[in-house]
């Protein structure tokens, strides 16, 4: 407790004191190389990076120990890190997975082409739709009701009605993770919208906007914060839902796969698989923080 | 002392209907639901692309009527709700005290949040074989799963919760004498409390999720199968009827959770 | 209680001073302390060889343009954090030098900027508070006791209540109240009333007053609102831009208790254009710093 009391304390006279410091920044580009090495360097400085190390580096060495070394029950048959290891980074694997087999390549581009589609059709679609019932109330009248009644049937209940629905699984499996993304795409374009401070519509009314106005240089900039928050979340239940939209439906994507692997007791590439998963779920939501850091210019320089 | 008396809360409830009568927004959410089920009746009827390959909205009455007299649909109801409470409690048992720990301890947190954050982007799905493989049998492994679902975001919203209290909190405490027990206890719990029943909110749902799609891929009874059961064996009004009632069922967890939030949070009753 | 008189004096108009006792504890020495911050290798020097005395008793208010250390200085002496150089007594006791540091206790209660009731407690609760988790007073004790406070400075109404559902005015008061309940040696009080509006802080400011003089505590108050200072302080001590040192001192000699006839009295006018002077170069060269205001 005492440590943290102190640091939470520091970090408030920090940022008492950090103002002038950002006030000199202002007129700096937001991230130089010179900023980035001091932080680096700050870092360093602190028990952060090594206890992440230790952290990581020591739930290794357990999952090894407990799999491989002792094989302790229950995990007599979970593959250990040496076995999944040398599978994936094995010329020649022993059950074709590898980041040498052009098999390995195609699951995963098959998976994110089908996010892709899916996260694009439920931005393309959610962001205005969240726009427009934020915008025109009576818009929003008609079409929230039935939006809050769909929402509480999970995503993943969809995937049967979705296999009926669309000829071919390849559609259905979409669709199921477009759901998964939509939803979260549009309530928070919707909450957005809604958490624009009026004064706003009232100053740019006052300055003589039209309506058209309004929407594109009011709504659209004011709403962008939560959009990115929403499109954080919807990226990740886009994988979410393809996970299981593959393992159900799917033919090939690495949720199939990881099905698949399971089924043929291949397990290694059952571990690959989630590891892959997990890698591409975290670089694609990085993606979408970094783009909207890019569009949202005016919030980093405020924190910084 | 501070409630209100009951007659009031009647009164302020009738009033709510009142003015929900009066409003605008409650008929035009009416037209649009119903035209929403006209449509569908319709897609049917006359044979829309898509709509036309949903079962009609009068078959699924007619196959929700027998449902509701089928005692095994209930035995569905049952066998999922016992697997999100179990997974479910067994991630706040877990989880809170956890999470507590490392929002509050700075070195147990840059030990341990690495790790979270390493295994969080693996989807809960993806869990599914694996933990099939670890556990012995089906049961247990559904419920790990669904375990790990609500874990992730509750460790996630409790850490997040507990670091950004605000300093002047704490300091207050200090200065008024409070231990490091108190400060525990009367700061750190109370105002982390929103935290963690955001990440019970969501954390429900994703365990719904979860459950749902374990028990079509792996398990043979809750309503995850049963959906999936009646796709397999052309009963496909049943798919609709299932979803229908996961989402019912999703609706009441997370009812229970909202209730529960008000009575733990009075002082955010106003705002 | 030492408040008792409180009510009585709470009616507006001025009676002769209240009786009290002259005030025996809450000295403060600050010699000649310097404050730095090295957050992420930017090296701030906040305070730099500040030295003051505040003897007890005093209401002594210092101002100073936006981040020129004040609030750094009132950490200090609550004990959130050390000092780089020099040291700071609190009658005649080692609070902190570069080797030592106190922590914070009920002998120095702070009053934060933006008010820090607890906002998971009633307002009796927060008020019961301080001798709660000090053990001095078992709950019945100190709900007791803490009804007593609020009835004297007429808040009873609003006991059950949570800070959400009361004015800003009305929760400083509470805090105010909170603090007293734990009869400290010192009151630091971190501009309490800013962000409040003009009617509303004469109010709080007079509220204020008539604790001081029911009590003798000592106070020690920031602000940048210059009329709140001469109003209210004994001695106002006007602070350099950063690093923060002591640029002036001023001696209120307006007789107590104070009312809103002061201000418009021809001493107060002459104190104002003295403590103007003495602030407005500060503030112009904070200003030209490219300091920001903080909200």
């Amino acid at each position: 407790m005492r440590p943290e009391l102190n640091e939470s304390v520091e970090a408030q006279s920090l940022a008492e004191q950090g103002m002038q410091a950002a006030s000199n920044v202002e007129e700096m580009p937001s991230l130089s190389w010179e900023m980035l090495l001091s932080r680096v360097k700050h870092a360093l400085g602190t028990s952060a990076p090594y206890l992440a190390l230790i952290g990581l580096v020591g739930s290794l060495l357990v999952w090894w120990l407990l799999s491989e070394v002792i094989k302790a029950p229950l995990w007599e048959k979970v593959p250990g890190p040496v076995a999944v290891a040398s599978e994936w980074f094995s010329r020649h694997p022993t059950f074709g997975m590898s980041i040498f087999t052009a098999d390995y390549y195609m699951h995963i581009w098959k998976s994110c082409w089908r996010v892709l589609q899916a996260f694009t059709l439920a931005t393309v679609l959610g962001v205005p739709l969240g726009l427009f019932m934020g915008w025109s109330k009576v818009f929003k009248d008609y079409s929230f009701p039935v939006f809050e009644t769909l929402r509480p049937i999970p995503m993943l209940s969809w995937v049967p009605l979705a296999i009926l629905m669309f000829p071919g699984r390849e559609a259905s499996v979409i669709y199921v993770t477009f759901l998964g993304a939509f939803f979260a795409t549009t309530l928070n374009t919707l909450l957005g919208v809604e958490s624009i401070d009026e004064v706003y519509f009232r100053a740019a009314r006052c300055l003589g906007s039209s309506q058209r106005q309004i929407f594109f240089r009011i709504i659209l900039p004011g709403a962008l914060p939560f959009i990115f928050t929403g499109l954080q979340i919807s990226i990740g239940y886009s994988w979410f839902c393809l996970v299981a939209g593959e393992m159900i439906a799917g033919e090939f994507g690495l949720g199939y796969l990881i099905w698949n692997a399971y089924m043929t007791v291949e397990y290694p590439v059952l571990v690959i698989a989630m590891i892959t998963l997990g890698f591409l779920g975290w670089f694609s939501s990085a993606l979408v923080r970094l783009a909207g850091r890019r569009l949202m210019q005016w919030q980093v320089r405020e924190i910084a | 002392m501070s409630a209100p008396p009951k007659g009031s809360k009647n009164g302020s409830r009738r009033k709510k209907i009142a003015k929900l009568l009066k409003d605008r927004a409650t008929y035009r959410g009416c037209i649009a639901i119903i035209a929403v089920l006209v449509l569908w009746e319709a897609g049917s009827v006359l044979g829309l692309p898509i709509l036309k390959n949903i079962p009609s909205l009068s078959s699924v009455l007619v196959s929700f009527k027998e449902a509701v007299f089928d005692p095994a649909y209930y035995v569905s109801w049952k066998d999922s709700f016992m697997r999100i409470f179990l997974g479910f409690t067994l991630a706040l048992i877990i989880g809170i005290p956890l999470g507590l720990f490392m929002g509050t301890s700075r070195y147990i947190r840059e030990l341990t949040l690495p790790v979270f954050e390493v295994l969080r982007p693996i989807p809960p799905l993806a869990w599914v074989p694996a933990s099939a493989i670890f556990w012995p049998d089906v049961e247990m492994s559904v419920i790990f799963v669904t375990f790990l679902g609500a874990f992730f975001v509750l460790i996630l919203n409790i850490v997040g919760g507990a670091r950004s209290i605000d300093a002047r909190y704490i300091r207050a405490a200090v200065s008024l004498g409070a231990s490091r027990r108190d400060v525990f206890w009367r700061i750190v719990l109370p105002a982390t409390l929103p935290s963690i029943l955001v990440g019970m909110t969501v954390g429900i749902g994703v365990c719904w999720n979860t459950v749902v799609a374990a028990e079509m891929i792996a398990s043979r009874s809750g309503l995850g199968f049963l959906t999936w059961r009646s796709y397999v064996t052309f009963s496909y009004p049943m798919i609709v009827v299932g979803m229908i009632s996961i989402g019912i069922a999703g609706y009441i967890s997370s009812g229970i959770i909202r209730i529960l939030g008000a009575r733990l949070m009075p002082w955010l009753k106003t705002n | 209680m030492i408040l008792s008189q409180l009510i009585k004096n709470n009616g507006g108009a001025v009676a002769e001073k209240p009786a009290v006792s002259e005030a025996t504890t809450g000295k403060i020495s600050i010699r000649d302390v310097g404050i730095i911050y090295d957050p992420e290798g930017v090296h701030v020097v906040a305070v730099q060889n500040c030295s003051l005395e505040i003897p007890a008793g005093e209401f002594c208010v210092i101002v100073g343009p936006s981040g020129c250390g004040k609030t750094t200085l009132l950490n200090a002496i609550a004990g959130f954090h050390g000092v780089t150089s020099g040291e700071i007594y609190l009658d005649d006791e080692l609070l902190c030098s570069s080797e030592v540091t106190t922590d914070p206790g009920a002998d120095r209660i702070v009053v934060f900027q933006n008010g820090a009731l607890f906002p998971w407690n009633t307002v009796l609760e927060n008020v019961i508070y301080g001798p709660v988790v000090q053990g001095k007073m078992t709950r019945p004790e100190a709900r007791e006791a803490g009804h007593e406070m609020l009835l004297q400075m007429g808040l009873s109404g609003i006991s059950h209540s949570y800070p959400s559902e009361i004015s800003s005015g009305m929760r400083r008061r509470v805090e105010i109240a909170r603090a007293m309940m734990n009869d400290p040696k010192v009151l630091l009080l971190d501009e309490p009333f800013r962000a409040m509006d003009a009617l509303t802080k004469t109010v709080v400011q007079k509220y204020l007053l008539d604790v001081y003089d029911a009590s003798n505590k000592t106070v020690f108050f920031i602000t940048h609102d210059l009329e709140e200072a001469i109003f209210l302080g004994t001695r106002v001590y006007v602070m350099t831009t950063r690093p923060g040192q002591i640029k002036k001192v001023i001696n209120v000699d307006i007789p107590r208790p104070r009312d809103f006839r002061v201000l418009s009295s021809e001493i107060y006018r002459d104190l104002k254009e003295e403590v103007i002077e003495a602030v407005h170069e500060e503030a112009k060269k904070a200003f030209e710093a490219g300091e920001r205001e903080r909200a």
